[in-house]
């Protein structure tokens, strides 16, 4: 009986979303060109240690050349370099944002679908509450609240809130609502299903089948909206550098953008097309390769 | 319905509720002290106590149970109610004895007494040592002279009261007295009879929400802070500034629906073939742009056609490129959103029907399916409405546009707390209430849906 084993078995649907995306060139493709500027994320800043001695006052605002591929800047340093480490820059924060606000979405929704009652309410209050203040205020106002301040301070692990830490934790406090509405609504529908009556039956508290039975089931929300939280993240990150409110002592493409911002009139067009280019190109990467996820994941858009 | 609505306004209340509370926490425990910026240093402590006690910053940040000591004048007279240092005392500077100056009249029968407060303290009572309510300054010039030359009158620190009726009277301060200590021994003196009285403030249900937060969400449901740079309130302002931010989100909100309408029909009409392919990728290449490169971009390219447009504000016909760079920015993800709507309505049961009958597809997509994709089209309309008053924040900064949106930024930058809190509160106002009305259209005109 050698029944053949993918028609009698169902596959899993990591298995199932793995199998889609892997046939599907545009993911692929997208998939590759994100994991190009994760490496460029991850190498530049060891490759270019020391960025504020980089300036070179003999080859300011150089065209394009053999030498410099992207020219030069205003204080003569290779446009090449400062978009890699401006790609650092972008990728650290769209990852870290993504990492502080996925899961708090996830835990504050699963938690609010779950338990329903004055939880819910004070959870749905809280995200309406922020969802009605302007995104970008919002961000500002915390960037600024931050300014001068020290999370863990004289600890080991002392974060300094005025640089790329006060970014990314601006971002992550601000962006978990999309996931945390996602979450508590498909919680609510999960929780009336018949596999987490059969485990209340069997005697399970009610945070182990939060964790252990409703979660697993919601989970793919949570990679789908981290895959498309980068696209918001990096031009959030793009939007607060160009307002000065951004990374200080790094380049990023932000920062580029608003140094270049009067070199498109003198006809010098490298700075702010490199900058605005590899911008382009991971947010596309990003927002496709999100779509693409999704329609993997969902089992809804099968 | 009308049960629904009542509790939609009710939640609505505690939204707004938690808006401010978020601003308050935000910009005035986070932020903390902003007069540096506003007020000069070499003015020195009286004129940052003049700007705390205008804006309202003197008060605690909560609840208020703090009190105060009162020196009363009983008299009246046409002299005017002072305290002065005199021999080496600082009390009344430390004591802040300038906070209620005397209002004089010209008719003093039935005028009400003359009061001279000091600093609040919080839980103020007769044992409360003096030096607690002068906020760490010294109440004496230097180290005051032993109590046997003090006796001899000239050298000791005291302070000397007149009073409306031109009576004058010192009273002595010495080290480590307490209020009460401090009281009897004014109320002793000589000169007084009981035309001075000292006493506490009353405790009342007032002056427990003379706070800094009931200050705070009394300026914005008014609207009625103060700017701390300008001094204008934000009513004013919102009447200089909003049609600036209007003239370019209005005519940028009507045109992008119009034109991201027509592009998706036409899209959603040759669905499959390419030229549908085409259009969505050109929408989503469109999202990926960055909104900068937009801003840059067409400023460059109007600077290149025809360059007296591509300056900032200075005549009506600037608005064009603003507009033109707002439409152009939004148009993708908008017609990618329309295309999905009416694409999801095409698939529908009746569409089949009336194809089936025979009706012409172009009367199919224009009579039918466009009435059912109205619903929501509209309300993810209105949804955008309580955001034009904002203005677009970049546009305006980078094209010199005094509307809302620079003036949030600016202030934001230079901390100027009343107009930044006073915005965000216009906003959650408004988009609370747009959706409500977004709920309430979809009940009249959705009859599947039921409000609970």
């Amino acid at each position: 009986m050698n029944v053949t084993k993918n028609t009698s078995m169902g596959r899993s649907l990591w298995a199932d979303a793995l199998r889609r995306i892997f046939h599907d060139k545009t993911a692929l493709t997208c998939f590759a060109i994100i994991c190009l500027y994760v490496a460029i994320a991850v190498m530049s800043p060891l490759v270019f240690p020391d960025w504020s001695a980089c300036h070179d006052y003999n080859h300011r605002n150089e065209a394009p050349s053999w030498k410099y591929p992207l020219g030069t800047d205003a204080l003569g340093r290779s446009v090449v370099q400062k978009v890699f480490l401006g790609a650092h820059v972008s990728i650290t924060v769209g990852f870290m944002s993504n990492v502080i606000a996925i899961p708090l979405g996830m835990f504050l929704g699963a938690l609010a679908g779950f338990f329903g009652r004055r939880l819910d309410d004070f959870i749905v209050w809280l995200y309406t509450t922020i969802a009605s203040v302007p995104g970008i205020i919002l961000l500002i106002a915390l960037k600024f609240a931050f300014a001068d301040h020290k999370l863990f301070s004289g600890s080991f692990a002392e974060v300094d809130l005025s640089g790329m830490a006060g970014v990314y934790i601006a971002l992550g406090l601000t962006s978990w609502i999309g996931t945390c509405r996602l979450i508590r609504a498909e919680t609510m529908k999960c929780k009336e299903l018949d596999y987490v009556l059969a485990a209340r039956a069997c005697g399970r508290g009610d945070l182990a089948i939060m964790f252990r039975h409703i979660l697993p089931n919601v989970i793919h929300i949570g990679i789908i909206n981290f895959s498309l939280g980068f696209v918001g993240a990096i031009s959030a990150e793009v939007i607060l550098s160009f307002l000065n409110l951004g990374v200080q002592d790094l380049p990023s493409w932000g920062k580029m953008i608003n140094e270049a911002r009067m070199d498109l009139v003198v006809g010098r067009w490298w700075e702010l097309s490199a900058a605005v280019i590899a911008t382009f190109v991971i947010i596309l990467a990003w927002n496709i390769f999100g779509d693409r996820l999704r329609d993997a994941l969902d089992p809804k858009l099968k | 319905m009308t049960r629904y609505v009542f509790r939609r306004l009710v939640q609505a209340v505690f939204t707004v509720f938690g808006v401010m509370l978020l601003t308050f926490v935000l910009f005035r425990i986070i932020a903390g002290d902003v007069s540096t910026a506003y007020v000069n240093q070499k003015l020195g402590i009286e004129a940052r106590q003049a700007f705390y006690e205008k804006h309202k910053l003197d008060r605690p940040s909560i609840f208020n149970f703090h009190k105060r000591l009162q020196f009363i004048d009983n008299t009246t007279g046409s002299h005017v109610f002072t305290i002065k240092d005199i021999s080496g005392s600082m009390a009344a500077r430390a004591l802040n004895l300038h906070l209620a100056p005397p209002r004089h009249s010209a008719n003093p029968v039935g005028r009400e007494p003359l009061i001279m407060a000091s600093r609040l303290v919080f839980a103020l009572s007769a044992s409360t040592p003096l030096s607690a309510m002068t906020d760490n300054k010294p109440l004496f010039a230097s180290a005051p002279k032993t109590d046997g030359v003090a006796s001899k009158g000239e050298g000791s620190p005291s302070l000397r009261f007149t009073l409306s009726d031109g009576t004058q009277f010192e009273g002595f301060v010495k080290p480590k007295e307490t209020c009460g200590e401090f009281i009897t021994a004014i109320q002793a003196c000589p000169n007084n009879r009981g035309k001075l009285t000292v006493a506490f403030s009353s405790w009342s249900l007032v002056n427990v929400f003379d706070a800094q937060f009931f200050w705070h969400l009394w300026e914005n449901v008014t609207f009625q802070g103060r700017s701390y740079a300008t001094n204008q309130t934000l009513l004013e302002i919102i009447g200089q500034r909003a049609k600036f931010s209007l003239s370019i989100t209005v005519p940028a909100l009507v045109l992008t629906w119009l034109i991201s309408m027509i592009i998706s029909c036409f899209v959603a009409y040759y669905r499959g073939t390419w030229i549908d392919k085409f259009g969505v990728l050109l929408t989503v290449l469109g999202m990926c742009i960055p909104y900068l490169a937009y801003m840059l971009l067409g400023q460059w390219v109007m600077f290149k056609i025809a360059p007296e447009y591509a300056a900032g504000l200075f005549h009506p016909s600037s608005i064009y490129v603003p507009v033109l760079i707002a439409v152009v920015a939004g148009l993708g993800s908008e017609v990618r959103f329309y295309r999905t709507i009416i694409l999801n309505e095409i698939n529908k049961d009746y569409v089949r029907t009336a194809r089936a009958k025979g009706v012409p597809l172009t009367s199919i997509l224009f009579l039918h399916v466009l009435k059912n994709c109205m619903l929501p089209i509209l309300t993810d309309l209105i949804s955008t409405i309580p955001f034009l008053i904002m203005g677009a924040l970049l546009l305006e900064r980078f094209f010199g546009i005094p509307g809302l949106g620079d003036l949030l930024l600016t202030s934001i930058t230079s901390r100027d707390v009343p107009i930044i809190t006073g915005l965000t509160y216009l906003t959650a106002v408004l988009y609370v209430i747009s959706l409500i009305i977004t709920d309430i259209l979809y009940a009249v005109f959705d009859p599947r849906i039921r409000l609970q």
